[in-house]
């Protein structure tokens, strides 16, 4: 039984050769040129989102807007224990806005 | 009008005025889930079905999320188990400031650390941790399950905030009214099917009520250390004569990626003794000739959990205690202790989708040890 599970996760291991982002990196990964404010958001982002769930979460959200992102961020910030400040929330926007509307999506929210 | 009115009035109308939607503003919606499928083997067993439900389970939920304004908020989730279709939450959420958030519904009543990670896809386990069992655990009917099964959905209002201390540092509080567990008139501890089964109505006419208080403190830039207290309390039955009282501590350490966990749960319950006690249970009256109308359940865990690449091992060591009188028929000391060893990985296909690995060995106190295995396969969308 045990040889057959080692050789199912390398089976596994082979079939998945990509690069392998488990944290903040996860958030940042296909933005080139990236700024550093939003590398910074991200990592921020990184470190308080997953207190409760995985990260890959975020990047499976469905938003339509930035102003989405917003509300969004913000219903989590008021979960019980969430951890997240108003500040760092409107941090925290800034990377998920980022990522899904590029350097447009951020001066909507800067407005 | 009494002062304590006026301050209730003034109180909901700051939350109405506050919460008003504008003009402006538009109503966001979002729909996620996820789905976990996981096979229990228990191999010391030959048919493992008369101590656990073993096998295949599903887990699924569907959730929808309404944004109305930055303040107003309401979700719903669907989730489909082992029980069939359940309402796993309904509520709104109405936010007057960060430290004043009225919750009204149907939802999870802040209690523990645990339950903020229910959702299968949220923790690395396919289980959860024996203090908060739903039904996975080996000889859950003779353990009655854990002390406050995950997720406890219940019907209330709770009142939430948090103040935060710059960024180094904040406060959570929650207090709840909710409908509570239940019983029958002559119960010997909570009715976990009577409890969820619809309708969703009291069966006493009167709340249960519980707390929490967390705090938050920044110990650098990715690490934190967390700590909360939690209480319950309330009757069961339809006559309001069975007290139950709960408590719980948490702490967690994260560092960096690595999060170490800690929780205490407690719980006495009253059960009763109906006319002939000796008929009843299992063992007799004290020396002063009476029996114990109550018994104590309190259970633990601790866990290292850390992710390696594409992995994520889990390391817990967990455990539930029941200590007084047991009914006639159960196969129960008057002092039982069940400890369980987990070893758990979980493996990241792609995406959020991961293959999870478990192996448990549990040391019970009344019964033969026994080897647990789970594998499963978990992921949101």
């Amino acid at each position: 039984m045990p040889v057959r599970i080692s050789a199912w996760l390398l089976v596994l291991a082979a079939c998945s050769g990509a690069p392998v982002r488990t944290g903040p990196e996860l958030l940042t990964e296909g933005l080139s040129q990236l700024p550093t404010e939003v590398r910074a958001s991200c990592n921020l982002a990184a470190h308080k989102c997953s207190r409760c769930h995985p990260l890959e979460r975020l990047a499976l959200a469905r938003v339509s807007s930035p102003s989405h992102w917003q509300m969004y961020v913000e219903r989590m910030r008021v979960q019980p224990g969430s951890g997240i400040s108003p500040d760092e929330a409107q941090t925290i926007v800034r990377c998920l806005v980022y990522r899904s509307f590029g350097e447009p999506g951020l001066k909507e929210v800067s407005q | 009008m009494t002062a304590f009115a006026r301050t209730v009035w003034v109180t909901a109308l700051s939350a109405v005025a506050a919460t008003t939607v504008r003009g402006d503003e538009q109503v966001q919606r979002n729909f996620a889930g996820s789905i976990q499928l996981d096979y229990l083997a228990v191999p010391t067993e030959d048919v493992a079905r008369r101590t656990a439900y073993d096998g295949a389970t599903v887990e699924m939920s569907l959730k929808l999320a309404y944004d109305f304004t930055k303040n107003v908020s309401a979700q719903i989730k669907l989730c489909y188990g082992c029980h069939g279709f359940e309402l796993g939450m309904a509520f709104f959420d109405l936010r007057v400031a960060d430290e004043l958030n009225f919750r009204m519904g149907r939802f999870i009543p802040s209690f523990g650390e645990f339950p903020l990670r229910h959702d299968p896809a949220n923790h690395r386990t396919s289980d959860k941790p024996l203090p908060y069992d739903m039904g996975r655990m080996l000889r859950l009917r003779e353990w009655n399950m854990g002390i406050l099964p995950a997720p406890w959905v219940d019907n209330g209002v709770e009142i939430s905030g948090t103040h935060f201390f710059g960024g180094l540092s904040q406060v959570f509080y929650a207090i709840y009214a909710i409908m509570g567990p239940k019983g029958s008139a002559d119960a010997q501890d909570f009715d976990f099917i009577q409890s969820r089964t619809t309708y969703y109505l009291d069966n006493n006419s009167r709340p249960t009520l519980g707390a929490r208080l967390g705090t938050t403190i920044e110990l650098g830039e990715t690490s934190t250390v967390s700590l909360g207290v939690s209480g319950m309390g309330g009757t069961y039955d339809p006559s309001n004569d069975l007290w139950f009282f709960m408590a719980g501590a948490d702490a967690v350490l994260r560092l960096d990626q690595v999060f170490i966990r800690a929780e205490y749960l407690i719980r006495r319950t009253r059960f009763a003794l109906g006319d002939d006690p000796a008929q009843r249970f299992r063992y007799g009256p004290g020396a002063d000739g009476r029996y114990d109308d109550f018994f104590l359940k309190d259970g633990f865990y601790a866990e290292a959990e850390a992710p390696l690449d594409r992995f994520d091992f889990v390391l817990r060591w967990d455990g539930l205690r029941r200590k007084g009188n047991v009914p006639v028929s159960s196969p129960l000391r008057s002092d039982s202790i069940v400890l369980r060893y987990t070893v758990a990985a979980t493996y990241r296909v792609f995406g959020a989708l991961r293959i999870k690995v478990s192996g448990e060995v549990y040391d019970f106190s009344d019964f033969s040890d026994e080897l647990a295995v789970h594998v499963g396969i978990a992921g949101p969308f």
